[in-house]
This record gives C-alpha cells, structure tokens and sequence, in this order.
C-alpha cells in the first residue's frame, strides 16, 4: 500500500543520489503533489513564506545537496520535513516581527483586519495584522471544533505546546482514539483552508 | 518572555506538526476519497504543482550550468595567464634557432618546415606554444 511517495527503479544505501532526486521527482503522481501542496498549507501560516515558496524552497534544497533525501523515507514525507525545518528556522528568525498572513482574511465577525504595510516575501500578498489579532487564527481553528470537546481538548493542549504524547497521557487517549481525533481535526482545518479562513495559500 | 505573536506562531506550529504527521499517516486511497469529498480538483492542483516543481527544476539546472561555465572561463584564464606571451623578440629568437638548425627545436616542427619551407607566423606560434609546454624554452624564449 502506497503512503505518501513514490517509487523507484533502484535503491542505494544510506542517502539518494542526484540521478535518483531527479527521477523521484519526475515520477511523483497527482496524489503526490497535492500531498505536498497540503502539507505546505499546514505550515506556511506565521511563517514569512507563502505554501508555493515553501514546496519550491524544499525542492531547490533537495536539488542543491543542502539536504540529503535517506532511502527509507518517502519523498513527500521527506520534502514535508525539509518544509517543517525550514518553518522552524523561520520562526527562530522572526521573533521581534509582527504576525504575517495572507491578504483575504477577515475576522470572524466579519470586520476587516487591520493592516500596516504589505512586506517582503516573493509571490504571495502578505500584509502584517496589527498586534492585536495576532491570536486570531488560532481562535478560528478553535471555533471550527466548538461543538467537539474531544477535539478541542486536543488542540488546547497542542496550543499549550504539549506533545502529543503528553496530551494523549492528560485525556487519558490510547494512540487510536488520539489519531482519530487528530484526523477529524484535519479533516475539518482543510476545509477552512481550502475556504481561506486559516490563510493557506 | 515570549511575545504574543511568538506564542501564537509556536501554538499555531504544533498543530500544523500534528496535521502534517496525520496527512503522512494516510494512505494515498485514503486521502484521494478525503480530496473527493472535499471538492479538490485534484488534477488541477496537481498541475499546479508540478509546474512550480518544474521551474525550480529548470532554475537550478541554469544555475548549475552558468556555475560551470564561470568555473571553466576561471580556469581557462589561469591556463593562459601560465602559457607563453609570444613577443616578435621571441619570434625572432626562434627564427634564429631554426636557421641554426637546433636539434630541439628541429623535433617540433613539422616535415615539411626542416625541409625549409617558410613558416607564416601562426605556425611559428604553435611551435612555440609547443615548445614552452614540452619544456624546450622559458618564457623568454631561451633554450633550457
């Protein structure tokens, strides 16, 4: 059963090599990319990148050797955690800068955000929303699971920075209910951001 | 102490940790009836993708390419700030030479010069190109 990648005609040990980059890449299937489309949606949010820049940053770091692709990891869960790092190291960058999101978003209760200035980063609008709603993303995935007390117990506790684990432990969740649930928030976070309440692009 | 925005980001990063981690989970016919079912035009998106992934692509391999080429126009200009400043004072020594019918230079040139054909100056050059690579004279155009 196929999760998350692509196959190839030959395996070496230890890392891929260029050629094999090169092939894995021109084999990726359909599902394969909106996987990569999906998962740069996840993390582009209070980054400075937009989802598309984050999948082209990833894949020009595949491509230069900056990153070396192991053998055991799928592709796309692969170039998922070079976008994962490549967040990470954003965020430890962006301390002192204002919360920047894509320009549709209005507040939950309809009024317009407030903007300063549109800022730096390459194809996607961005504009900075004044200190006071930096929360309100957070508040609208909240919103969305509102009437899912399992759910949102869950997202509390990601919210408060728990692992996975540790929330699993406090609400007493085996690793099936916990990825259950994990699942139902996912489902519904992609519909509103394919909607763009959560701002990915 | 952390600011509001950094708290907000570091929230928003653990969950988007752990919706990456359940997306890695599904299985490809999983996630193609969660696409359906969402309304996502797959091939659509898809394309999208791959056009992006393909300009990449492209960009790297003209990047690699003009590396190449600026790595090639360095070197060929150390090879020719190496090689031999041919001055008509050094044609002229090796004119001598010739005439002198000096054994090594009489090796380089071709059947056709020892047999006493005039020589055009291009063809003197690459006898003295020739020469300085083998060795034979010095910069100057002396003997060694």
């Amino acid at each position: 059963m196929r999760r998350g990648g692509c196959e190839l005609a030959t395996e070496s040990k230890g890392t891929r090599s260029p050629v094999e980059v090169r092939q894995a890449l021109a084999g990726m299937s359909d599902i394969d990319y909106v996987r990569l489309s999906k998962a740069a949606k996840y993390f582009a949010p209070g980054t400075s990148f937009a989802a598309d820049d984050l999948i082209q940053e990833a894949i020009r770091r595949l491509l230069d050797g900056s990153r070396n692709w192991p053998t055991d990891v799928q592709l796309t869960t692969f170039l998922s955690n070079v976008m994962k790092s490549i967040v990470w190291a954003d965020r430890r960058q962006s301390k002192s800068r204002p919360l920047i999101v894509p320009i549709e978003s209005t507040g939950p209760f309809g009024q317009r955000n407030n903007v300063d200035a549109s800022v730096q980063h390459s194809s996607a609008e961005e504009v900075v929303l004044i200190e006071g709603e930096s929360d309100e993303r957070i508040n609208e995935v909240l919103r969305l699971f509102e009437d899912d007390e399992d759910a949102s117990m869950v997202l509390m506790g990601l919210s408060d920075e728990m692992s996975a684990q540790e929330i699993r432990d406090e609400l007493g969740l085996d690793s099936t209910s916990y990825n259950t649930i994990r699942r139902r928030i996912r489902r519904k976070a992609n519909k509103a951001i394919e909607e763009g309440r959560l701002n990915g692009k | 102490m952390a600011s509001s925005n950094e708290n907000t980001r570091n929230q928003w990063a653990q969950i988007a940790n752990e919706l990456a981690d359940d997306l890695a989970s599904t299985t490809d016919e999983e996630l193609l009836l969660e696409l359906k079912d969402d309304g996502v035009d797959i091939s659509a998106e898809a394309t999208r993708i791959r056009n992006l992934i393909s300009g990449v692509i492209a960009e790297h391999g003209k990047e690699k390419l003009a590396a190449a080429r600026s790595e090639m126009d360095l070197r060929n200009r150390q090879e020719q700030d190496l090689g031999i400043q041919i001055t008509q004072e050094i044609r002229s020594k090796l004119t001598e030479y010739i005439k002198a019918g000096d054994s090594t230079i009489t090796g380089a040139l071709t059947i056709a010069a020892r047999n006493g054909a005039e020589l055009s100056e291009e063809d003197l050059d690459e006898v003295i190109h020739a020469l300085f690579d083998l060795g034979k004279i010095d910069e100057h155009g002396n003997l060694l």
